[in-house]
């Protein structure tokens, strides 16, 4: 087989890769020229569902699908939302690719607008990115400038602003409706749905969101056409480039472009050189922390694409893989993040603004020795309580108003199951009597 | 019309309302707290989660829209929709759901002063399980005072954002918000701005547990000591209906009292306090004006007084008489009935109370500047009621028998005037007021919230007054006091045994009261017909 | 005391309402820009940001209190923000805060009596390959040792 060479990264070397100039000269707008001046809508919609591209920022709808759910003819302006957002533990794919080619994503967007019928579109940023903040200003700038956003682009009548919107530090910005609200100026509570944002998002008005490397893939699509983006990977169901995050017990932590239905060994092995300092791998948490984590033994030959890590009963997520290696405490370690689930759950609904601080609390009691055998027990059911037994094959049973409520309940439940004889470990000896 | 299907009922529901919406209205139960119907939909609570045929997830009944079904897709055949509000399932997760709400809470029912009509409470008695799996530290915040009397315990708080939506979707006002995030949540004012505004009890009867309380009822009473009397506020024309809560014949407080065709569910902050005003020295006997200030005097006496003075004064044809927005409408009406046969009412006018201007909510609540309550009612009881005096300043100065305005009269030039002509001034009236203060006479009739009849609100809405306090000492009825004055006046009997007779009199007589009984006014009143009728 | 932007940011929030299709939308960058010339969201900041929202206070106040990068209390010159969830924390997060910790004699959620740091233990910066992390005011500073953060300390003391 050839080696792959990556597509979304490419230019991850090239100094001045995040200039207009550079991108000019090695990618030229290209894709999102043809999108303003040769395509319509339903043209791009329809080659970006040819394609089978998945969204990258954690529940892999189809793209395409969703844009298509966007009511065609509304009287209200449509908007696109850029998630930026990044606040996954373990992820860190969408600060490399605007660090790096902020230009492809605007392309992207561009590309994204036209099909959905957008002339503002936003980027919605995690606070903390402060210099990638003012990065993307700078490139919509260039933009403006080259007469690629602002009225009347590539000398069509589509006008498209694009307007950078941090955030302040709150995780569950990330889900999509609580990213709206954000937006709005509000806390950010995520929404009962229905309505979907496809028909009253942002303002009330029509709304698509998607992540920044699911927009990154656009402009090659339409350059490349969509048999060729649908050939990438292992499987045709889930297709595509795909940015791994790795960190923890690995060598060689960072950002690795493979296709979709990369092996997760060749994963941690190849690219990322392995478990660090000679260990022994313990269990890895496979699509960011909401993911339930897998042990050692069940990730051998497992292919990193949507469908076959959700058949291993775990899910890929945003892909955010996070190595355990075998001196990690899996008590500390399940306790770390339910302590940040608690910290982020919004506190909008009972189970989970109660039930996170709950198992914390267990947790750290659990920490400080002073655990009592009926707590697993005990933690299980809150986590059943909260986001519903994981059972992928029936859906899930979560009973709260977003899916943070399963985001917890899963990996916490996934710890307490497959480490038990840890957390036994911590009990006090009179507990064990 | 989806057809629905509750645990074993049929229901018809207009397509796109909600399962709790369609449930409740049909009488069937599902606990909830954060749905309130005067207030948008959050889903935040959980607790009215029910079980859907063909879908996985437990659902939100609050948040769950009935849709139609094309015919090939209908449930056995026939249903939308089939919820269970009873399985294995529901019953389990609202157990857990009542257990993450009760975590933090003080268990303090012994001194909560919504003890006995607490959700929290009804709902982990009939769902909960008996006691708490949490041995972790109690979240434990300080009790607040949040301003206009109403005071948070936060400790009860469940969260549940209806109080914050009160003030931001009902008065439009702002006040309380959400602070802090997660687990940190709780209900807050603004350093400096605190809840203001003429709603702000509403927050109290709204919040389904016993986070908000207010200051002038808490640890007065217990609510199961209390009766519950169900009436109207007369204190402007918007008449809402209310309940009050009264024991050992003393108010204790008024509450909304749910009323599409008036009120909706709220009240305002005058009519909730209002029975305080009345409270304090109620008049018990005939007051005789003497040199030296009041004296107490008998019922025989006082009427042999008007009747002399009557005599003295220029004959009955110099009678005049104050009809009363602040008094039902059966007082009013005698009162019409004994003038027209005294004078064919040209000596009959309105007493004018006290104005102001509307005051609208962008909820649609409305507290009417109009502060004689019964005013539309006093307009239907006495045909051509004239609200200007002229007709009442010619002619001899005679007696002058004016219902009182329950401290609501606006001493307007003109009345200054008529109060200074006449010769005696007899006053029927509960209170001490600005016209009492004037009479020579003063005979007492129940205060508001003792009266019985019916009152019209400013839409023509008629309700059935119930008193809620036996009056003290003589007091007589209004409509009973007026019936006697006519009948002292006119020298014929009337027939009339209680305020029902009188009311039953109206609807034989006043046009567009026909459809107006005691029986058809039911807990929500009757609208009158239009009064050209 | 009252609070109000200065000339640059006022010409920016000018420039903000024409880019954005409703005025309470800008809640988040007015606040952001109030934070950068003030050091904080005081009780003035919200007052004449709430007028600029055509929102109330309480609401304002609503959305503030829920985002953690907001300081409703002034904070040292500079922030030192230490991740501490998962991967970080593998990473050997504790023993950074352990030694900024011990170096000033600050607990996290502490300032300096010199008013110059503080110090503070954050979720999730989104950088878990560069592990650990710490953010000092705009910046990151990434794959932190004892040894490096105590260099960066230097330069900032
Ligand atoms: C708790 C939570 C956090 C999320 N955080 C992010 C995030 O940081 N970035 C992101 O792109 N999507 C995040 N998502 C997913 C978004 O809700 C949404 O599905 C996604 O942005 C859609 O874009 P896509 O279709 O291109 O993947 C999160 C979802 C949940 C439930
Ligand atoms: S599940 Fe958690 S984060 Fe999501 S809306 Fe409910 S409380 Fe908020
Ligand atoms: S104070 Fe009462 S009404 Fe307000 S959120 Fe809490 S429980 Fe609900
Ligand atoms: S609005 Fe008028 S009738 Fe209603 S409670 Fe207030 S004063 Fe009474
Ligand atoms: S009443 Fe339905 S979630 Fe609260």
């Amino acid at each position: 087989m050839k080696r792959y060479q990556p597509i979304l990264t490419k230019y991850l070397d090239e100094p001045g890769s995040a200039t207009i100039d550079f991108y000019l000269v090695h990618e030229g707008y290209r894709a999102a020229r043809k999108a303003i001046l040769e395509m319509d809508a339903g043209e791009i919609i329809e080659e970006v569902k040819a394609s089978g591209l998945q969204g990258r920022g954690g529940a892999g709808f189809p793209a395409g699908v969703k844009w298509d759910f966007i009511p065609k003819n509304s009287k209200k302006p449509t908007y696109l939302i850029n998630n930026a957002d990044e606040s996954e533990p373990g992820t860190f794919k969408d600060r490399l690719l605007m660090n790096h080619n902020p230009h492809q994503m605007l392309e992207g967007m561009i590309i994204a607008s036209k099909a959905i019928g957008c002339h503002l579109a936003f980027i919605y940023i995690r606070g903390e990115f402060v210099k990638e903040a003012r990065l993307l200003e700078t490139a919509i700038a260039e933009c403006r400038a080259n007469n690629i956003l602002g009225k009347g682009i590539f000398g069509s009548d589509y006008n498209l602003e694009i307007v950078v919107h941090r955030g302040a530090g709150a995780y569950i910005c990330g889900e999509e409706t609580g990213l709206i609200e954000s937006l709005e100026g509000k806390r950010g509570w995520p929404r009962i749905k229905p309505p979907f944002p496809a028909i009253e998002g942002y303002l009330k008005s029509p709304t698509v969101v998607n992540n920044v490397e699911t927009l990154c893939n656009l402009p090659h699509i339409l350059n490349e056409g969509a048999a060729w983006f649908r050939k990438i990977g292992a499987s045709k169901e889930s297709p595509g480039p795909k940015l791994y995050c790795l960190s923890g017990g690995v060598q060689k932590p960072g950002v690795y472009e493979a296709p979709l239905g990369t092996l997760l060994e060749t994963l941690i092995y190849d690219f990322a050189g392995g478990i660090a300092d000679g260990r022994e791998l313990k269990a890895v948490i496979p699509g960011g922390s909401s993911a339930p984590l897998l042990k050692a033994d069940e990730i051998e030959g497992l292919k990193m694409d949507f469908p076959s890590v959700k058949a291993a009963g775990s899910m890929l997520g945003s892909a955010g893989i996070i190595v355990l290696d075998d001196t990690v405490d899996m008590v500390q370690a399940c306790y770390n993040l339910a302590r940040f689930y608690a910290h982020e759950s919004c506190g909008q609904c009972t189970p989970c603004r109660e039930g996170t601080t709950w198992l914390t609390k267990i947790l750290a009691r659990f920490t400080a020795g002073q655990g009592r055998l009926e707590d697993l027990d005990l933690i299980l059911e809150v986590t059943d309580n909260i986001g519903g037994l994981i059972d992928f094959s029936q859906g899930s049973f979560g009973k709260t108003i977003c899916p943070f409520g399963e985001a917890v309940a899963w990996p916490v439940r996934a710890f307490v199951e497959k480490f038990r004889a840890e957390f036994e470990a911590y009990l006090p000896r009179e507990a064990l009597a | 019309m989806p057809l629905l299907k509750i645990d074993h009922q049929e229901l018809e529901v207009a397509a796109g309302s909600q399962v709790l919406e369609a449930a409740l209205a049909a009488g069937i139960e599902i606990p909830h707290y954060c749905y309130h119907p005067a207030l948008s939909v959050v889903g935040s609570c959980r607790m009215c989660i029910v079980e859907v045929e063909g879908m996985p997830k437990l659902q939100t009944a609050c948040s769950t829209p009935i849709g139609e079904l094309p015919a090939d897709r209908k449930v056995d055949g026939k249903y939308d929709m089939v919820v269970h509000t009873e399985s294995e399932k529901v019953v389990a997760a609202r157990k857990l759901m009542l257990e993450f709400l009760l975590l933090n809470h003080p268990l303090d029912c012994p001194v909560c002063d919504q003890a006995g009509e607490c959700f929290l409470q009804d709902y982990s008695f009939k769902y909960g399980s008996a006691h708490s799996r949490f041995i972790e530290e109690k979240r434990v915040r300080p009790a607040e005072d949040l301003g206009s009397g109403v005071a948070i315990n936060h400790d009860r708080c469940i969260m549940c954002t209806r109080c914050v939506r009160f003030t931001r979707e009902i008065t439009g006002t702002d006040e309380l918000f959400v602070m802090d995030r997660g687990y940190s949540n709780r209900i807050a004012v603004f350093d400096g701005l605190p809840l203001d505004n003429p709603l702000a009890g509403n927050v109290a009867d709204i919040c389904p547990v016993g986070a908000l309380l207010l200051k002038d009822y808490m640890h007065t009473t217990r609510v199961w000591h209390l009766s519950h009397t169900e009436s109207v506020c007369n204190e402007c024309a918007s008449g809402c209906s209310i309940t009050v809560d009264a024991r050992d014949n003393k108010i204790y407080r008024i509450i909304s009292r749910e009323n599409p065709q008036a009120n909706g569910y709220f009240i305002c902050d005058y009519g909730r306090y209002s029975f305080h005003k009345y409270a304090d020295s109620p008049l018990t006997r005939p007051l005789q004006r003497t040199k030296d200030g009041w004296e107490m005097i008998d019922w025989d006496t006082a009427y042999r007084q008007v009747l002399e003075q009557v005599q003295a004064t220029g004959g009955k044809g110099a009678v005049r008489a104050l009809a009363s927005p602040t008094f039902p409408n059966e007082p009013n009406f005698v009162l019409g009935q004994f003038m027209a046969r005294l004078s064919d009412r040209k000596n009959i006018a309105l007493l004018p109370t006290l104005k102001e201007d509307d005051q609208e909510f962008p909820g649609g609540f409305r507290i009417s500047g109009e502060k004689g309550g019964n005013l539309r009612g006093v307009q239907a009881m006495v045909p051509g009621l004239a609200a200007a005096m002229k007709s009442l300043m010619r002619g001899e100065p005679g007696v002058l028998i004016a219902l009182d305005g329950d401290g609501r009269a606006h001493l307007t030039g003109e009345l200054k005037r008529l109060l200074e002509l006449v010769a005696f001034k007899v006053v029927v009236a509960s209170m001490p007021s600005d016209l009492t203060a004037q009479a020579d006479l003063v005979l007492p009739v129940a205060t508001p919230y003792a009266r019985e009849g019916t009152m019209t609100n400013d839409k023509g809405l008629v309700q059935w007054l119930q008193p809620a306090l036996h009056p003290a000492g003589e007091v007589r009825p209004d409509w009973q006091v007026i019936a006697e004055l006519g009948q002292l006046l006119t020298g014929e009997g009337h027939l009339y045994t209680c305020a029902g007779d009188v009311t039953w009199k109206i609807n034989q007589t006043t046009p567009g009261y026909s459809q107006i009984t005691r029986f058809r006014l039911g807990r929500t009143g009757q609208l009158s017909g239009s009064e050209a009728a | 005391m009252s609070f109000a932007f200065d000339a640059p940011r006022t010409k920016r929030f000018k420039a903000l309402v024409r880019q954005y299709p409703d005025r309470r939308s800008l809640a988040l960058p007015l606040l952001h820009m109030a934070q950068d010339q003030e050091g904080h969201i005081s009780r003035d900041v919200l007052l004449a940001l709430a007028e600029m929202l055509k929102i109330s206070p309480a609401e304002l106040f609503d959305t503030v209190s829920f985002y953690s990068m907001f300081n409703l209390e002034p904070k040292g010159k500079y922030l030192l923000q230490v991740c501490q969830t998962l991967s970080c924390s593998l990473a050997g997060a504790d023993l950074v805060v352990d030694h900024i910790g011990a170096k000033f004699k600050l607990k996290p959620g502490e300032t300096t009596a010199d008013g110059r740091f503080t110090l503070l233990k954050v979720e999730c910066l989104g950088s878990c390959g560069t592990a650990p992390v710490v953010q000092i005011n705009d910046d990151y500073y990434e794959k932190m040792t004892v040894d490096k953060v105590g260099r960066v300390l230097e330069k900032l003391s």
